[in-house]
């Protein structure tokens, strides 16, 4: 398939991590050694602006795969993996783009990781991946909900080993979560679910 | 300078106990240690125009750790530090949720040295 048509179509695939204080050194840990997958990954970080750079690169050195802070009007395609930036909420819109808007904090963040899982629709039934990770509050409760609705497969950090419980504790009481896993074993579901 | 930048480390911590460990274990490794034993003194080193790590213990006098992000933020240092919280307590308040975004790690005491070293290094990769 040439890069015109995987754009024109959309990503096969589709992982979307949620992570927020305690989470950098898990995101660090997926991606040490990370392969090229067949699927594109978007992460939101809760994190300072000055961060966003700095994120995207140190995730680069563990991986083949392309990293890059989000624009506006990316193709969401398989082998990249994009970082929201701080101050904008993300969504993917028809599945295949990225959307980056102004708007009202949700769950206290900009960018929320509710509000990008659930921009995703049923067209991602088996197809979608999301995964919460290490964090204070409750975003990526609504959208691990919305993405186990959607047919998509839901997975969060045990809160055992999270730095900080309450998000990963906070979406497993939602009733949607497939697995609790260790930051190896969400690696090894990754590659499994999207093969490399 | 940006070398500078990347090897200040603030401690802000009431037990004067928990300053003089860390700031060896730093100094050691080379950092300029700053240390604060209040959310005041923190704030008055961002005055005098600190840039790095801050590692944050919550329950002090005067101002907290958590009042003392609040106004970090509030005075427009927050994009000049990366904040590690590190303290006993074994949970952030509920309350607090509004300022995680502010707030990279949250590590509890007691620490390993080896282990603190090793997420500093971490932080010093987002700086």
């Amino acid at each position: 398939m040439t890069n015109m048509e995987q754009i024109m179509k959309g990503p096969d695939k589709i992982i979307v991590i949620g992570s927020s204080t305690g989470g950098t050194h898990v995101l660090f840990n997926l991606f040490t050694d990370f392969p090229r997958i067949n699927a594109a990954i978007l992460i939101v970080q809760h994190m300072p602006q000055q961060m966003n750079n700095r994120l995207a690169a140190r995730i680069q050195c563990g991986t083949k795969m392309e990293v890059s802070v989000a624009t506006e009007g990316s193709p969401v395609i398989i082998g990249k993996i994009f970082i929201a930036p701080s101050g904008r909420h993300m969504k993917v819109f028809h599945d295949k783009e990225i959307k980056l808007f102004c708007g009202e904090k949700v769950n206290y963040v900009c960018p929320s990781i509710d509000v990008l899982m659930m921009s995703f629709s049923k067209k991602y039934q088996g197809k979608i991946m999301g995964i919460v990770l290490s964090g204070m509050g409750k975003d990526g409760t609504e959208g691990i909900r919305h993405i186990k609705e959607i047919g998509g497969q839901t997975i969060v950090q045990n809160p055992l080993y999270s730095t900080v419980r309450s998000m990963p504790e906070s979406a497993i009481l939602s009733g949607y979560v497939d697995k609790i896993l260790s930051f190896a074993e969400i690696k090894e579901s990754m590659v499994e679910f999207a093969g490399s | 300078m940006a070398d500078n930048k990347k090897k200040s480390l603030m401690i802000v911590d009431d037990d004067t106990d928990i300053l003089f460990t860390i700031e060896s274990i730093f100094q050691r490794r080379g950092f300029e240690v700053f240390k604060a034993q209040s959310g005041d003194e923190c704030l008055e080193h961002l005055e005098n125009g600190f840039l790095g790590i801050i590692l944050m213990d919550v329950m002090m006098p005067r101002m907290n750790g958590w009042e003392a992000i609040k106004q970090i933020v509030e005075r427009g240092y927050s994009d000049k530090v990366i904040i590690s919280m590190l303290t006993a307590k074994d949970a952030p308040d509920p309350d607090l949720d509004y300022l995680k975004e502010y707030v990279i790690d949250y590590i509890t005491k007691p620490f390993e040295p080896q282990e603190l070293v090793a997420l500093v290094d971490d932080y010093l990769s987002l700086l």
